[in-house]
């Protein structure tokens, strides 16, 4: 671990890589306190710049531009009470009423320390888990991962949210068959091609990606009608007060960081669970143990209340990175993004990753560190100066976001036809957001797709059969554990009908 | 009715399967390349006809068709396809800042001094900065005409 550390810190600390961190820390809070823009856009984004880079490199831009875009989620959170991310919306609860007492400031204080400490805490779980995860994981076989990817797919369903299950499940079959278009990898054969020379190659990922994130959030936006609110004006303007914490103000944050920042990395190492859930669960599990005084606080401008989803939302950023840096597995859509990154770098994250391309596995994990030092050093300060991005008007920012989409996909293929389809995908995604579809299980299903696919084929080949879903003792469990999390909401639903008749007989 | 059309495209999907052509023999192999599409569709399937009878949420209602503003996103829509078209022929700066230029007065802004500086510059930029600092080969019939 030490070796890999000092391998890390040789890589990350490179004059260059130091500047793709502050270089990404700084695009991602501009592009995440973009109203409509989160973090897998601003990654996506980013995706075509980094095709000449070094993978290391391209890595260390993408993770600063992660927690830049939480960051920048959070400042748009806070002071205008329009959270870009899931992740920051219970950030919002408490930030937006300190903001309005006129503690705006203060609020962005207290996000940034605990974002800095949450990640800071989380990258050193990671730093013990992920290698101890990696060597577990060198004894898996086809069987294990393709059961492991069954298991990822269902958790992004069904932590999806209420009544979302289904629908999260259609968005993984549609992802799944997108994967599907193109050559067949094993034999050959042309599938859902329609005769088209063009899509012989399959659907690039970068494509849909950015049709599906960046494009179709900054169309939304418009067919939304979403204007530059009278805060964002303020905000603007500056009027936000002081960004000084009080001693008195840390001694309560400390314990509320601590606790958060444990339950934050855990849920984030889950697949399918992330930041959104770890900063409900945070925020939800710090109200219910705060003092009586206190709990009435929170919803009003609790200090607590703000830490506590900052704290847990950034811890589990770092957690999605075990599954994907250890398994190859991306645990949500932004990981999805970072794996399918990776992949057209060459690179094929996994536990091999850990052994064969030590330089990318360790400076990942150590720029996260250095990216949350740059978030607070050189991000809060300027704060009140980058907050003036919210007023910028939209009718110059969406045709420059869509320019960059088109763009940053074209050049890679240099086919006009790239650009056609990615417009159609994008209308796709327009109609299936405006439906109520999530678009991060279908690109989870799309990454994963050909990957499931390859696996299942060896499995197959080595076991002869389906037996490997219940010989082989890991798989078995994998795939109980998968339909535990598949019946859950039926037999939630089983229950709520009973209890509808129970209660229809008693009244 | 998102479900009656997910419905409808599993089994458009679940057909187009059946009709991918196999090498002779891959019929008796345990996976072959309609297998898993074949899957997918099925289970597609599953899932669209549980959301079709199973009681909804009512979040489809929710939506606000009228007030939506439709126009603006379909001629964004539409420059993004004519973008596409020209990028190659007239080229990519003349491209560029018809697209930008367009963009901009179409999402209502009508100061002529805003609309030329966000979109002919930063044409002229990214491209300098592609082809001239990066190396990056563009089709550009209009810079090779100006002898750039």
């Amino acid at each position: 671990v030490i070796e890999g550390i000092l391998i890390g810190l040789t890589t990350a600390l490179t004059p260059t890589n130091l500047m793709m961190v502050v270089v990404g820390c700084f695009a991602g809070t501009f592009i995440g306190m973009l109203p409509g823009l989160g973090p897998i856009s601003a990654i996506a984004l980013m995706i075509p710049i980094t095709y000449g880079f070094d993978p290391s490199t391209g890595m260390i831009l993408m993770a600063g531009v992660y927690y830049g875009a939480i960051f920048g989620g959070s400042t748009s959170s806070i002071l205008i009470n329009a959270p870009g991310v899931a992740g920051t919306v219970a950030t919002s609860f408490d930030g937006y009423p300190m903001a309005r007492a006129g503690h705006g400031g203060k609020a962005l204080a207290v996000a940034a320390y605990a974002s800095f400490s949450g990640g800071t805490i989380a990258a050193i779980f990671l730093l013990i888990a992920a290698p101890a995860l990696a060597t577990v994981a060198l004894s898996f076989q086809s069987s294990d991962y393709f059961a492991l990817m069954v298991l990822g797919l269902t958790a992004v369903s069904a932590f999806a949210g209420r009544g979302q299950f289904l629908k999260a499940m259609l968005m993984v079959f549609l992802g799944l068959g997108l994967a599907t278009v193109g050559q067949d990898t094993s034999s050959d054969v042309t599938r859902f091609t329609f005769g088209s020379i063009d899509l012989l190659d399959g659907i690039s990922f970068l494509l849909l990606a950015m049709a599906a994130f960046a494009l179709s959030e900054a169309i939304m936006t418009v067919l939304k009608r979403e204007k530059v609110s009278e805060a964002a004006v303020q905000a603007a303007a500056g009027k936000m007060g002081s960004l000084k914490v009080t001693r008195e103000e840390a001694k309560i944050m400390a314990p509320v960081i601590g606790r958060s920042s444990v339950l934050g990395f855990f849920i984030g190492v889950l697949p399918g669970a992330g930041a959104t859930i770890a900063s409900f669960l945070a925020y939800g599990m710090e109200r219910s143990i705060a003092p009586r005084g206190e709990k009435e606080k929170f919803g009003q401008g609790s200090l607590r209340g703000l830490t506590a989803p900052e704290t847990a939302n950034n811890a589990a950023c770092s957690g999605s990175f075990v599954p994907l840096l250890t398994l190859g597995i991306p645990g949500s859509g932004t990981t999805a993004v970072m794996l399918g990154a990776l992949i057209s770098y060459g690179v094929q994250p996994g536990p091999m990753l850990f052994t064969d391309r030590p330089e990318v596995f360790w400076a990942v994990i150590i720029s996260m560190y250095i990216g949350n030092v740059v978030l607070l050093i050189l991000n809060l300060p300027l704060i009140p100066y980058i907050a003036r991005l919210l007023a910028l008007p939209s009718q110059l920012l969406v045709p420059l976001v869509l320019f960059f989409s088109l763009c940053g996909v074209y050049l890679v293929s240099f086919n006009t036809f790239d650009i056609q389809m990615m417009v159609a995908f994008a209308v796709g995604a327009i109609a299936l957001r405006l439906f109520g579809y999530s678009m991060a299980p279908m690109i989870l299903g799309f990454v994963l797709g050909r990957m499931m696919e390859e696996n299942l084929r060896r499995a197959l080949e080595i076991h002869d059969g389906y037996n490997f879903l219940w010989e082989r003792p890991l798989t078995l469990g994998i795939m109980i554990l998968t339909a535990i999390i598949l019946l859950a909401p039926v037999m939630q639903w089983f229950k709520a009908r009973k209890s509808v008749a129970t209660a229809g007989e008693g009244g | 009715m998102s479900a009656l059309f997910f419905l409808a495209l599993s089994i458009a999907y679940y057909l187009g399967a059946t009709g991918i052509e196999l090498y002779p023999g891959d019929e008796e192999e345990l996976i072959n390349a309609q297998t898993f599409p074949k899957f997918i569709g099925v289970m597609a399937g599953i899932f669209s006809f549980l959301i079709l009878v199973l009681p909804a949420k009512g979040e489809e209602e929710k939506i606000d068709w009228a007030g939506f503003d439709w126009v603006r996103p379909v001629l964004l829509c539409a420059l993004m396809v004519v973008y596409g078209l020209t990028i190659k022929w007239p080229g990519f700066f003349l491209a560029t800042s018809f697209f930008l230029i367009c963009g901009i007065l179409v999402l209502g802004e009508r100061r002529w001094w805003a609309v030329l500086v966000a979109s002919i510059p930063v044409a002229a930029a990214f491209e300098f900065i592609l082809a001239g600092l990066l190396d990056i080969y563009i089709e550009d019939p209009f810079v090779i005409w100006l002898g750039l």
